[in-house]
């Protein structure tokens, strides 16, 4: 239910209006002037506030003031009766305000009523107010945030590139209930030089360019979280540093002496897996084991096809809410985004919905997708399908048959194009896959 | 003087035109539901008020323009 604000002098339209809006189920208060629009807002907190523009005792502006101060904003809506006046009011209350045009039919009144409860809805359909979905790979993810976060264990999560590992790292430490806060860093986009000085501080004069005392990361987190994003990717050296730090819950600041004792969770994150992890050198196995106490495995979007339409649904529901639209997905569109396969996986997905949604013609109803929507990233990923690689031990003929076939996927099975490709006649193109055809059944 | 006069009637107009088009779409709701009789008839005579109130606000303006 949505608490609706009426403001606005004529009776005949504030009758006929809130028998309407309580018939769809909403709470509706009626105020016919400026003054008393003013005391209703004071009182109470309003959902929507559907404002007439000219009031007996001044302008429908002038409550905005007391709107924007309330702690939980509503969401303001112009009845005017010119399409023109939407830049003017536009000019004045800014971004984020809505307009109904005169005369008011129900397809325009009812989205803009029900809008707020969609907004209230995605937010509380988003676990440990951050991540969404409903899958049985990320309910698994959810029971292990439950659980970790009971605990002062390190977190180590694993996942491919755009599955949200930060957002993990948000839940646990929300759920956590930490009185302290989270503090994040990119591993990666530190430079060796300065990584101890980022993550421990230095003292003033430690080194040329230290004109003051620096807090590092550590404490920074203190009583709270620190997120490690791509551990990986420090420095193999400069990781017997960060070691003892785990080890002994004391930090040293750069050209300091005192040893300073730091109380926080470190999660940290990498794309790697943990057979990656294992044999490419990227991290020690001692460090490993401080920070993956507890690993959780992120699935990539493929593996959670099923929470696409939530996932939809909630980031236009933020974008509606920013923008003050009310754009739509139909179960075309949802077919259409649940059928592509999302090779950045969330970020890659929340990007092609956010250049859909401005490509949108804001007085469409429904999301128009863009002819081609992946990333150039994912085109890339999607051209190059399969990983080849010259191994000894194969047979040329071996080598012969997957050229043929990588070439056939390439070309989409075009066997003129792919026989110019590979520069044989379309005779021998044909010769070989029969020959492949007869091997594959047993007459060779 | 005659174009704000006449700009006053069309706003007048367009806010009944307004009443109107709501007490209708409320018409139409209420017909789905389990129609309470005088709640109909009600909006139905919100609607002829305000059309009747449209007639002599078009004469109005009729007036000024001639």
């Amino acid at each position: 239910m949505t608490n609706v604000l009426l403001v606005d002098d004529d009776s005949g339209f504030t009758e006929a209006t809130s028998e309407l809006i309580a018939l769809l189920g909403h709470k509706v208060t009626v105020a016919d002037s400026v003054s008393s629009a003013k005391q209703q807002i004071a009182e109470q907190s309003f959902d929507v506030v559907l404002l007439d523009i000219m009031l007996p005792d001044g302008n429908g502006f002038e409550v905005l003031n007391d709107l924007k101060s309330k702690s939980n904003p509503a969401k303001i809506v112009f009845i005017t009766g010119h399409a023109a006046v939407k830049s003017v009011v536009n000019s004045i209350a800014g971004p984020g305000v809505s307009y109904l045009l005169k005369p008011i039919d129900l397809p325009a009144l009812k989205p803009l009523l029900e809008s707020t409860n969609l907004a209230q809805a995605s937010d509380d359909r988003a676990h440990f107010g951050v991540l969404i979905g409903e899958s049985a790979p990320m309910k698994s993810v959810y029971t292990m945030i439950e659980r970790v976060a009971t605990t002062r264990a390190n977190v180590m999560v694993m996942g491919e590139s755009g599955t949200g590992k930060e957002l993990i790292a948000k839940a646990i430490h929300s759920a956590s209930g930490a009185k302290g806060d989270l503090v994040a860093t990119n591993c990666g986009a530190l430079s060796p030089e300065l990584l101890s000085s980022e993550l421990f501080g230095h003292e003033k004069g430690a080194f040329t360019g230290a004109v003051s005392r620096k807090i590092g990361l550590f404490e920074r987190a203190n009583n709270g979280t620190l997120f490690l994003d791509e551990i990986t990717e420090m420095p193999i050296d400069m990781q017997p540093t960060l070691l003892r730090v785990l080890e002994t819950g004391m930090i040293t600041r750069v050209g300091g002496t005192e040893e300073i004792p730091v109380n926080c969770r470190v999660v940290s994150a990498t794309n790697r897996t943990p057979e990656q992890i294992a044999t490419e050198n990227c991290l020690r196995e001692d460090i490993y084991f401080r920070l993956a106490v507890f690993p959780i495995s992120l699935p990539p979007l493929r593996d959670r096809e099923g929470d696409i339409p939530l996932l939809a649904d909630y980031f236009l529901s933020e974008l509606n809410r920013e923008h003050g639209s009310h754009i739509q997905l139909n179960d075309a569109l949802l077919e259409k985004l649940s059928s592509y396969t999302w090779s950045g996986n969330v970020r890659e997905f929340r990007h092609t919905l956010y250049r859909a949604f401005i490509l949108t013609d804001p007085q469409s109803a429904y999301l128009q997708l863009p002819v081609d929507m992946g990333s150039p990233f994912a085109q890339a990923n999607k051209d190059e399908p399969k990983q080849s690689g010259l191994k000894a031990g194969t047979t040329i003929q071996e080598v012969e048959r997957e050229l043929i076939a990588l070439t056939l996927e390439k070309v989409d099975g075009d066997k003129p194009k792919a026989a110019n490709m590979l520069g044989i006649s379309l005779k021998t193109l044909y010769n070989r896959l029969n020959q492949y055809e007869a091997l594959d059944s047993g007459n060779l | 003087m005659q174009t704000e006069q006449l700009s006053h009637l069309r706003h007048g107009i367009r806010n009944k035109l307004n009443t109107i088009s709501v007490s209708a779409e409320l018409i139409k709701l209420l017909a789905q539901k389990n129609p309470d009789p005088t709640q109909l008839q009600k909006s139905a005579e919100r609607i002829l008020n305000e059309c009747r109130d449209c007639v002599q606000l078009l004469e109005a303006s009729d007036a000024i323009e001639n």
